[in-house]
């Protein structure tokens, strides 16, 4: 038998999670078609429509917010049972002139805080002054397709009463630079990731980006609470506390504007996860409790421990390649820098003995790129994404470049969490 | 039911991970055996040194050593390059402890073999090729014993054909023994070079006593 090492056992852990998440996947990819035929019998068209009203919060978004607003009134939603409410959280831009602007052409309310105070205090101002029978919330930097609102109603209408909210898909707008197409790619996984959740009626949160509320129920319960800045996953994991349900809307779609910089993308991923780490154990009696299902047993922890893995996949190659550095290092060091000798001496060999390759860890890697490509594909057949985007090699390496950003996140994330400092609005 | 799609994820995983272990320590245990085998190899062409270089003996030709030397040469980087994979295996973790003592036991009494004939063949020709009989230990008696490795690898590449590295581990018994014996080796690393014994060596204090 071979020796084990600590790289070994990292590269077990971190393969045996994601084989088991692709396994819980294919399941549910295995098992579609008879859950399928279910939902789409279950459809009924709404008559009579009811009322709703949309809240869009605003904090520095000149640049997105007329777009927002504009998408909202272009929307197919029947104008009489369509309310508006726009609120200026303090902006430091342009943002509120932008906001009078546009109330000369549409017919909205317009909150104008002079004062920041944070999202979910706007959202609170806007459903405290709402009677309509729906609630939706509308992030600034985001915009509706047509028919957003309306399927979202539809489908509140065909559910129960014990439905508190329902969210739209996220579809990324701005794919133009290389960084916006990588998350272009990510939320396009991710879509295919909740319409099969959604089939075992598993729900991730109720994004800010567009989610539809009941109104008299979210009053009930007071409304937004700060939540660590991830106001959305704080409300989605309340409700279900209270025994409502939660449902992801697979026909709405909203188009969002996702960073275009490193700094602003790795920031807003810290935002996210470390709400989500300090959501999950402000509700960390949900975990591995057999009243919440899967999302006890699964989905939640794999929400808390999930950094780790990455973290743990991502430093693996790093730490064997500055192991490998730091024997260079030395060797040349110890020669006392003499360059020349080994530049000479050096033949890139190909081991022509095939038994000299690590063929545990290049089975495990093939098998790993196979499911995740099998996925992708799957994702791009399912929604219908045209065969052009399917890549390049720079698109590959670029890929790279963005797991690490992401686990670069997770460090900062953990780094936060472990010495607890303030975050900066933003 | 969603136990039994954890049922399922959970067996999934646990086959495709035992699979590739399995295939990996089938595939570590196949590499060693044909490692063995290429050593064996290597004393098989020891041998026929040897016999080249007992037939010249015989011919009482004191000058035609160039022949010997290139195939002595030749066969002595083959066995370095075996050395090398063979730290490689080991020091990746691909062959366990046990296995690779025993081929190492079997490989130094080879690289003593070819010192030998390096020091009987420097008798009967004469040649600027400097030899070096490195001692060391695997455990904590020699922290600077992987430095040492480090510069005599890189000694190896400067001076090419001109200069013969041997490396014996302290702890086997037989002729090593005796070798520390001779020499009077109780720190490690030593190196023998040219019949006198050193402790740790620089690259630059080294190329002043192999000039």
């Amino acid at each position: 038998m071979v020796d084990i090492t600590i790289g070994d056992i990292v590269l077990y852990i971190v393969m045996f999670v994601s084989f088991y998440i692709s396994a819980y996947f294919l399941d549910i990819i295995l098992n579609e078609d008879e859950e399928d035929i279910e939902v789409k019998n279950k459809k009924r068209k709404t008559e009579k429509y009811p009322s709703i009203t949309i809240a869009i919060p605003a904090y520095n978004e000149e640049k997105s917010v007329v777009r927002t607003i504009e998408s909202v009134f272009k929307s197919n939603y029947p104008k009489d049972k369509l309310k508006v409410i726009v609120i200026n959280d303090g902006s430091k831009d342009k943002t509120r002139e932008y906001i009078l602007r546009m109330k000369k052409k549409y017919d909205f309310k317009f909150i104008d805080k002079k004062k920041n105070e944070g999202k979910w205090k706007a959202l609170n101002d806007a459903l405290f002054m709402s009677d309509t029978k729906y609630f939706g919330v509308l992030d600034s930097d985001s915009e509706v397709e047509r028919d957003s609102i309306k399927n979202i109603v539809e489908e509140f209408e065909n559910s129960d009463e014990t439905v508190s909210g329902i969210t739209s898909l996220m579809r990324v707008k701005n794919k133009d630079k290389k960084l916006g197409k990588m998350q272009w790619l990510e939320y396009v996984l991710n879509i295919f990731q909740k319409t099969l959740y959604s089939k075992i009626n598993l729900l991730i949160v109720l994004t800010g980006v567009l989610s539809v509320y009941n109104t008299n129920i979210l009053k009930k319960l007071g409304g937004f609470r700060e939540g660590y800045k991830t106001e959305d996953f704080e409300l989605t994991l309340r409700l279900i506390d209270n025994n409502y349900k939660v449902k992801q809307s697979l026909n709405s779609y909203t188009y969002t504007i996702v960073p275009d910089k490193i700094n602003a993308l790795v920031k807003q991923r810290v935002r996210w996860y470390f709400g989500t780490i300090l959501n999950i154990k402000d509700y960390k009696k949900m975990l591995f409790n057999k009243k919440y299902g899967e999302l006890g047993y699964y989905q939640l922890p794999l929400m808390f421990f999930g950094g780790l893995i990455i973290l743990m996949g991502t430093s693996l190659p790093i730490y064997y390649f500055l192991k490998r550095m730091y024997k260079n290092l030395k060797a040349l060091y110890l020669s006392g820098f003499d360059i020349t000798t080994f530049i000479k001496n050096y033949h890139f060999e190909i081991e022509s003995n095939l038994l000299f390759y690590d063929y545990k860890m290049m089975y495990l890697m093939v098998f790993s790129l196979t499911l995740f490509l099998y996925f992708m594909f799957r994702a791009f057949y399912v929604h219908k994404i045209p065969k052009k985007y399917i890549f390049k090699i720079d698109t590959i390496i670029y890929l790279l470049l963005y797991i690490y950003i992401v686990a670069w996140s997770y460090v900062i994330t953990y780094a936060k969490l472990l010495f607890k400092r303030g975050i900066k609005w933003r | 039911m969603a136990l039994r799609r954890h049922f399922f994820a959970l067996f999934i995983s646990v086959v495709l991970l035992s699979q590739g272990f399995l295939l990996g320590s089938y595939l570590e245990n196949i590499r060693f055996q044909s490692f063995y085998k290429e050593l064996n190899e290597q004393r098989y062409e020891l041998d026929s040194v040897l016999l080249e270089y007992e037939y010249i003996s015989h011919l009482k030709d004191d000058n035609d050593c160039s022949m010997i030397w290139k195939t002595y040469y030749t066969n002595l980087k083959n066995l370095d390059k075996k050395r090398i994979k063979l730290e490689k295996y080991k020091d990746e973790g691909k062959i366990n402890s046990e296995d690779y003592e025993i081929t190492k036991k079997d490989y130094i009494n080879t690289e003593i073999r070819y010192w030998l004939l390096s020091l009987d063949l420097e008798d009967k020709c004469r040649s600027d090729i400097n030899t070096i009989l490195y001692v060391y230990s695997t455990d904590d008696k020699c922290p600077k014993c992987d430095d040492q490795s480090m510069i005599l690898s890189y000694l190896k590449k400067y001076y090419g054909s001109k200069l013969l590295i041997f490396s014996i581990d302290e702890r086997m018994d037989g002729v090593v023994d005796l070798i520390k014996l001779k020499y009077n080796v109780t720190s490690y690393p030593t190196l023998i070079i040219n019949d006198k014994s050193y402790g740790y060596m620089s690259a630059d204090e080294l190329k002043e006593i192999l000039k």
